[in-house]
């Protein structure tokens, strides 16, 4: 039995301030003629949510989300639409970055997208790469957080990946994996997924997923699993739908660890190991999706948005129109080492209970062996006229 | 055009055009100019399209605000026709997601060069899709044995008209106490499960432009507002109410206390509809009035009088959703109604029979001016509404092409409105029915005021399941059903007593051939049509009662749920 009752806070918005930010952030990308739609959002939410029960648990508690986005759309002499996004995620508009950090940040997304634009396009390749610590975080979101949330273990349509595995070693020894969303931020980042109490009045626990390597546990809801009888806090949903298991803030700990550069020899050497022209990182992935669902192929698919070729000299070429695929399993095994410093994923995850705000977050890692396949070709071509002749007016 | 409008409009004052006005006749001028795919069809045609539209929402229900917001948007809509007048890329439908023209949400600000941006990149995507388009429905055409056709698109004269009238922000229109006020009364009573009234209130400008030369400007201001209740009976019918109201003014709605009364009428008719027996299989005649005449009317003459020709369909399976002819093809000159009567759609009205009516325009969606129209005269089919497609027998446009914000244009009627010679007084109607009933031989007869709208109160009542079938005919417009909500036996002697649960029969355009009489005045009905996906037109429709010969009541089918277990907890008065 939970009583809670969280002080109520009003937000209020200066609209002129935001419409004239969200104006000067989107002025940037006006004088590259390459992109062709772009986009700035700046976006508050703050949700109340009160829950009784019969049980007694009273709770009453306040979620504050701001959220600005960007995003920019090139397509290349191909057809291939480019897209890169980037948000920045905060609970607080006094938690936002300074409007030049932001700029930069907007910046370099335009360099990416330009450099996308012409870059040569991915072909087929298996071998080593090094998962920079966003992508890492995406990639364990998608490949295992979805895996180990409790009611995938119970139900009979579902692949039950993991559910005869507790105590099996299903990841190299020095992994450790768990899901905390209690807590509220990391190197200054607020965590999108942090909460104290979940959508069943239960505090919110941190729970081993990984241990050493091995299975340790599931992401519980008040539905219990044979051998896990209570929750441990990880019962949410979005409003208008009904609570499952989900994740919060899932971590990639592992307990040793390398520098950057020495990830990066470790790669160079797995290249020549494996007698491989090249080896790959990933430095962003969007979330993708996975089935796990018993009869659908076991596998995942997240989309990769910015890919290197590292040549075993160590020269890096940006390469675009990288689809990653594979089973979980494998690759999650394949781990070889970590990096020190650890990236945080902030975003949304949609699922049977709705859209809700997770994060992740992970070192940069390196996996034995991805395999990837090149984009199908789409059918757009590139705009037959070029952008009106016109100077962008102050 | 009434006089009220007339004097309100200053018509062709041409300023210095605005920057929203200058990106579309500049990127409409290079795109004629420029585009092209070496080897393949070029613009012949291209109309831009631009709403800026604020729209609010004010909804409450049991007398306590739900939702007040208010949005402001501008949508872009890019027509390209490549070909020709006698055959070019439209009229044809390929696949579900290549239903509409592009209409995209565009910026907002008054930018010339962000203005242009989005509307060159919507021309690039809406020109290479008609190129594709017309390689398809030319290869279809050739593969069909296809009777003449009387071409695509009608020669038209350009149009240059502003229309500078401002209208006002729906923001400054007091509409929280209204919706109070309608959902407070309408659930003032015990037995009413859920309540709710909603405004939907906004204003816009409508600009067009085309390569022939036209530019039309025309603002508008348009409220909707619904109040519903609903409850069960005993035996778990769920039982639904509704009243609606709506105007080309924003402040076109009743007063508050109005609203009181009308919702509270609502809420009592809801119980007695409780204490009501359930309906039984009927066959004979119908007296339909207030509402309910309108409302049928709607169903059987105004989406038959639109006279677009039906889409060319790739394949079979699209056919069945978009291929359906009017119910009026071919009966041009002959008789669809008894000789006394007369209908005209006329787009210059506001008021029908003193009541405020939202289908009309200055400019129809394909920049055409409004003209009102004879469809029936003596009872005769004289013509139908067109849009700028051909048809056999007539090859302009009459200013009826509709296409809404989204939604290529088809031809759909505006304020139809239904009108009889021998119109009768209530009391004569009435008697005329019994009179029926007697040479039927039947035990009574039966009188219906109101139909359901399905559209509106599914998304208030509860005890309704959402029926995927039900869905996809609401989303296609296909209302086929019509459910009572009103409905009474009249036995000879004249009782009328509530019936609750009855539906009409399957009914077509043939049974208007069977009204026996008429009424008076006419009800006007306010109604958003979509007649097909992605286009949502509004119109009107104004009936006297109409008194049926022959019309089928079915009786309820059953399996509802059950009634609530506890009583309500607390009733709140208004």
């Amino acid at each position: 039995v939970v009583v809670f009752h969280q002080a109520l806070r009003s937000v209020s918005v200066d609209r002129g301030a935001w419409e004239r930010q969200a104006r000067e952030l989107s002025k940037r990308f006006a004088s590259h003629p390459e992109i062709l739609e772009s986009h700035v959002s700046l976006r508050l939410s703050e949700t109340l949510r009160h829950i009784v029960n019969s049980e007694g648990s009273e709770l009453q508690t306040t979620h504050a989300q701001l959220s600005l986005a960007f995003a920019a759309t090139a397509v290349a002499d191909d057809g291939m639409r480019i897209s890169v996004t980037d948000s920045i995620d905060a609970s607080d508009q006094e938690r936002l970055p300074a409007s030049d950090t932001i700029a930069l940040r907007i910046e370099s997304l335009i360099d990416m997208v330009r450099a996308l634009r012409d870059a040569p396009p991915a072909e087929p390749y298996v071998g080593p790469a090094i998962l920079d610590g966003r992508a890492a975080a995406v990639f364990f979101h998608e490949v295992f957080g979805h895996r180990v949330e409790g009611h995938r273990q119970k139900h009979e349509a579902e692949g039950q990946t993991f559910a005869q595995k507790i105590g099996d070693r299903v990841m190299p020894s020095f992994v450790q994996v768990f899901d905390d969303p209690t807590i509220v931020r990391i190197n200054g980042i607020d965590l999108n997924g942090r909460y104290r109490y979940d959508d069943e009045a239960v505090a919110a626990e941190r729970v081993t997923l990984i241990e050493d390597g091995r299975m340790a546990g599931f992401l519980m809801s008040r539905s219990p699993v044979r051998g896990f009888s209570h929750s441990n806090g990880h019962g949410r949903r979005q409003p208008g739908y009904a609570v499952v298991a989900r994740q919060g803030n899932l971590m990639v700990a592992p307990t040793q660890s390398v520098s950057r550069d020495v990830l990066k020899d470790m790669l160079l050497a797995e290249i020549v190991r494996q007698g491989k022209p090249y080896g790959l990182r990933f430095t962003d992935i969007r979330g993708g999706y996975t089935m796990t669902r018993r009869g659908e192929p076991q596998a995942f698919k997240v989309t990769p948005v910015v890919v290197y070729r590292v040549w075993n000299d160590g020269r890096e070429q940006l390469i675009r129109g990288v689809d990653l695929e594979g089973t979980p399993l494998t690759v999650l095994s394949q781990i070889i080492a970590a990096a020190d410093a650890v990236e945080v994923f902030n975003g949304f995850c949609g699922a049977e209970s709705g859209s809700v705000p997770v994060s992740a977050t992970s070192p940069a890692l390196l996996v034995a062996q991805v395999e990837v396949a090149r984009k199908p070709k789409s059918q757009d071509r590139p705009p037959l006229l070029p952008p009106p002749s016109i100077k962008v007016q102050p | 055009m009434s006089l009220s409008l007339a004097t309100a409009l200053l018509i062709g004052a041409v300023a210095e055009p605005s920057p929203l006005v200058r990106a579309m006749q500049d990127e409409l001028k290079r795109s004629m100019a420029e585009l092209e795919v070496e080897g393949l069809a070029a613009p012949y045609f291209i109309a831009y399209t631009v709403y800026d539209h604020e729209q609010r929402t004010v909804a409450a229900c049991f007398g306590v605000l739900t939702e007040d917001s208010v949005k402001r948007s501008r949508w872009l809509k890019v027509e390209v026709r490549v070909g020709s007048h006698a055959l070019d890329n439209t009229g044809f439908i390929s696949s579900f997601d290549r239903l509409s023209p592009m209409t995209e949400s565009i910026t907002i600000d008054d930018n010339y060069a962000a203005l242009r941006h989005e509307i060159w990149l919507e021309t690039d995507r809406a020109f290479k899709s008609a190129v594709e388009l017309f390689e398809k429905k030319r290869a279809v055409l050739e593969s069909r044995q296809e009777i003449d056709r009387p071409g695509d698109f009608s020669h038209e004269e350009a149009i240059r008209e502003i229309i500078s009238e401002a209208p006002r922000s729906p923001a400054d229109i007091d509409y929280r106490q209204l919706v109070r006020v309608a959902s407070g009364a309408a659930g003032a009573s015990a037995d009413i499960q859920h309540s709710g009234a909603t405004i939907r209130a906004s204003s816009y400008h409508r600009t067009f432009v085309s390569s022939e030369g036209s530019l039309v400007i025309e603002p508008g201001e348009l409220v909707m507002m619904e109040v519903v209740g609903s409850t069960q009976a005993a035996d778990g019918m769920p039982l639904d109410h509704l009243t609606f109201y709506g105007g080309k003014r924003l402040d076109a709605l009743p007063s508050a206390d109005t609203l009181a009364q009308e919702a509270t009428r609502l809420a009592q008719e809801l119980a007695e509809l409780r204490g009501a027996s359930r309906a039984e299989n009927y066959s004979g005649p119908v007296l339909v009035e207030g509402m309910a005449a309108s409302q049928l009317v709607r169903a059987l003459l105004a989406d038959h009088v639109g006279g677009s020709p039906p889409p060319i369909v790739e394949s079979p399976s699209l056919a069945r959703f978009f291929a359906r002819g009017s119910e009026l093809d071919g009966k041009l000159g002959r008789p669809i109604l008894p000789s006394g009567f007369e209908v005209i759609d006329d787009p210059t009205r506001e008021v029908v029979a003193g009541q405020t009516v939202f289908g009309g325009y200055h400019f129809d969606d394909e920049g055409v001016p409004a003209r009102p129209l004879t469809l029936v005269r003596h009872g005769r089919l004289q013509q139908f509404v067109r849009s700028r497609a051909p048809r056999d027998e007539g090859d302009r446009s009459n200013g009826h092409g509709r296409a809404g914000i989204t939604g290529a244009p088809l031809a759909y009627p505006s304020n139809l409105i239904v009108r009889s010679r021998n119109g009768l007084p209530p009391a004569a109607l009435r008697a005329r029915l019994l009179a029926a009933v007697k040479e039927e031989g039947l035990d009574y007869g039966v009188i219906i005021r109101l139909l359901d709208v399905p559209a509106i109160t599914r998304a208030y009542s509860p005890n309704r399941r959402r029926d995927f079938r039900e869905d996809m005919r609401l989303l296609l417009g296909i209302d086929t059903a019509h459910q009572a909500i009103l409905a009474f036996k009249v036995t000879p002697d004249g009782y009328e007593t509530p019936i609750r649960g009855a539906t009409l029969g399957k009914v077509t355009v043939r049974a208007l051939r069977g009204i026996l009489a008429a009424g008076r005045d006419g009800t006007s009905f306010n109604f958003v049509a979509t007649p097909r996906p992605g286009v949502a037109i509004r119109a009107s429709v104004t009936a006297p009662a109409l008194l049926f010969a022959d019309l089928d009541i079915e009786e309820p089918q059953g399996g509802d749920p059950k009634p609530p277990v506890l009583p309500r907890p607390v009733i709140s008065g208004p």
